[in-house]
């Protein structure tokens, strides 16, 4: 009978590795035993990923993860390491470590037996630390967001990143990702040539090897920089001249207006977000970064940018000729008379927008800061607003965190009324209850553009109403 | 599907000697016979000796739901301007459902279709068929293993304790 045939074992090796390299790093090890021919094959796989990580399918999985790591463990590890036969494409780590527990020199050893082994491409070490271990955090509240979404912080304070990473000179490394540890580079550093994507997270580094890191890496295109703290890097004082750079990623509490972007004629995307929605202390966004940012066409920002611009120092010629998609999260309890006034410099700016997402926050149900800003845009529709005119296409209101939804649609009336190209007004929210009288409102509107579609998608229930 | 008259027809040949007649379309969701087409462009039978008519036939239904799905969300955006993303999400979650429904086969032929994605080059059918032997892995015993794919084991008791011995924590019940 066909059915009592082994065909697994026979298949190419390759694909043999494919199958066990979906595997957990344990049930990898355990099919050693099935019969001969399986043997060593796991000794052949070419990544490792060690913690807590999502597999192909989008679950998280838990390898090898425990919740008080040890020295015993790392060991483990260095086996595990040792038995592979390399070379490694892909090494991520993500460990919780619990406080005074990390062995930073079995780390060490680690790191260079993989240098040992050669070839790694992408290295992804991520710590977190507790005193004890503590339960997940909720999602943040960015969920349609063109870029990746930062992960909430797991520190109890920055002292206690205890993880060095001194990091031997891997050859061919393209992707470097850190997360909560404090980095050193190896003496005489010579730089990753073939770096193209870094991500620093909560990283300790001094300003000198940042700089080192980033004048070597002339081949990055990504670079991803979340530091929500100055002690992180006390002397941060960043001047970027990256020819090949296309995104960046700034999360960056209290220092952003050391950053400079001098020279990054390939810029194409940017997130910028300057201070997270309960933390008083803002950085101030500067007009280095700024005109940095002039060439993007995919710019996201957030409230905080009208809280830390002045008016008074913004220079009316400023404009982002290339810009065409624009995501703003716009908290709407904090809005006054300044602020309206920079977010509507900043529309202004936009001549060519096609595509805006505007995210609607508010932690109370006043509509004054609304009303202001709807004031405020009437006011000034008039002077300059070209993008309105002449290329506005899209525009996407959410209102899922937004207390009263009927202030959020004077805002979606607002495109309606004025934006004589839009093709597709898309309205997120998540409560039902005000959804009758939300079309019934729609309906009155006279839109501006005769051919845009109005639709409603409700979050909750992923229903879309066609209102228009 | 609708097909245009002016699309080229494929004659593929099975290893026993069935003939199966496609558009290039779906042929050249094969990696291997697109890139035959690009090297002789007035090639338009390809025999495949390494693969039957059962798992050929498999292959073609795959290959030709794909491309369907694939117009129709092209066919979509064209006509609206933009894809809707709730619509977009529909249409992949029901190529998805497919896709399991697909891979509602014994391990025999599981593994033959693994053979034929991997000599045609057929990412999508690989990646799906590799998964799905993955998944008939997952959270197995050694021995369930081996009885779910038909694997003898070949050592000894002895030596089976050895590789155990190497790594203990692989065989750990798990905590």
């Amino acid at each position: 009978m066909a059915e009592e045939v082994d065909r697994i074992s026979f298949l190419p090796e390759d694909v043999k590795i494919s199958i066990l390299s979906r595997l957990v790093v344990k049930e990898a090890v355990r099919t050693s035993v099935l019969a001969r021919s399986w043997r060593h094959i796991w000794t052949l796989l070419p990544s490792l990923r060690l913690g807590r990580y999502r597999d192909s399918l989008g679950d998280t999985c838990n390898d090898f993860d425990h919740s008080t790591v040890s020295s015993t463990w790392i060991q483990r590890v260095n086996h595990l390491v040792s038995s592979l036969q390399g070379p490694f494409l892909l090494f991520e780590l993500s460990l919780l470590f619990v406080l005074d527990m990390v062995p930073s020199n079995l780390l060490q050893r680690l790191l260079h037996l993989l240098l040992q082994k050669g070839g790694v491409q992408t290295l992804d070490l991520s710590f977190s630390y507790s005193d004890k271990v503590m339960p997940p955090q909720p999602a943040p509240f960015f969920l349609n967001l063109p870029l990746p979404v930062p992960v909430p912080l797991r520190l109890h304070s920055y002292h206690s990143l205890k993880v060095k990473v001194w990091l031997p000179p891997f050859h061919s490394l393209k992707v470097l990702q850190l997360e909560g540890c404090q980095l050193v580079l190896p003496n005489q550093f010579q730089g990753f040539h073939s770096l193209t994507a870094l991500s620093l997270s909560d990283v300790i580094i001094s300003n000198h090897h940042l700089h080192l890191l980033l004048d070597t890496s002339k081949n990055l295109t990504t670079f991803k920089f979340y530091a929500r703290n100055l002690d992180l890097v006390p002397d941060l004082s960043l001047n970027i001249s990256l020819p090949l750079l296309t995104n960046v990623n700034f999360e960056i509490n209290e220092m952003v207006d050391k950053i400079c972007l001098v020279s990054t004629p390939l810029l194409e995307q940017a997130y910028i977000s300057v201070g997270n929605f309960e933390s008083k202390k803002l950085a101030q966004v500067t007009l280095g970064l700024l005109n940095g940012l002039s060439m993007v066409s995919s710019l996201h920002l957030d409230s905080h940018v009208l809280e830390t611009l002045s008016l008074h120092a913004l220079p009316s010629s400023f404009s982002f000729p290339q810009l065409k998609c624009l995501t703003f999260i716009l908290k709407v309890d904090t809005l006054d008379k300044r602020t309206c006034d920079v977010f509507h410099w900043l529309l202004k700016s936009m001549p060519f927008l096609e595509e805006l997402h505007l995210q609607l926050l508010s932690f109370s149900k006043q509509t004054e800061g609304v009303a202001t800003l709807m004031r405020e845009l009437l006011v000034k529709k008039q002077n300059g607003f070209s993008c309105l005119n002449q290329s506005l296409k899209r525009v996407t209101i959410s209102m899922y965190l937004l207390l009263n939804l009927m202030s959020g649609l004077t805002v979606v009336k607002f495109f309606l009324l004025n934006a004589k190209m839009l093709k597709l007004m898309k309205i997120l929210y998540s409560d039902d209850d005000d959804e009758l009288s939300m079309i019934e409102e729609l309906k009155k509107v006279e839109v501006a553009s005769s051919d845009a579609k109005v639709v409603m998608f409700n979050i909750r229930t992923e229903v879309t109403v066609d209102v228009k | 599907m609708a097909r245009s008259s002016t699309e080229n027809m494929i004659t593929l040949m099975s290893s026993d000697g069935e003939e199966f007649m496609v558009t290039e379309k779906v042929a050249r969701e094969c990696t291997t016979i697109r890139n035959m087409l690009e090297d002789d462009c007035v090639i338009t039978n390809i025999p495949l000796p390494n693969v039957t008519s059962d798992i050929l036939s498999m292959v073609i239904e795959y290959c030709m739901e794909h491309v369907a799905a694939a117009e129709k969300a092209a066919a979509e955006t064209a006509e609206k301007g933009s894809s809707s993303a709730p619509a977009a999400a529909k249409a992949n979650k029901d190529l998805e459902e497919w896709d399991k429904a697909f891979m509602n086969v014994d391990v025999y032929t599981l593994c033959d279709l693994i053979l034929a994605a991997n000599y045609l080059n057929v990412s999508g059918l690989l990646d799906l068929t590799i998964q799905t032997a993955a998944n008939l892995i997952k959270g197995k015993s050694p021995e369930q293993i081996r009885k779910t794919f038909h694997i003898q084991n070949d050592l000894s008791l002895e030596e089976e304790e050895k590789i155990r011995s190497q790594t203990p924590w692989a065989f750990e019940k798990s905590e």
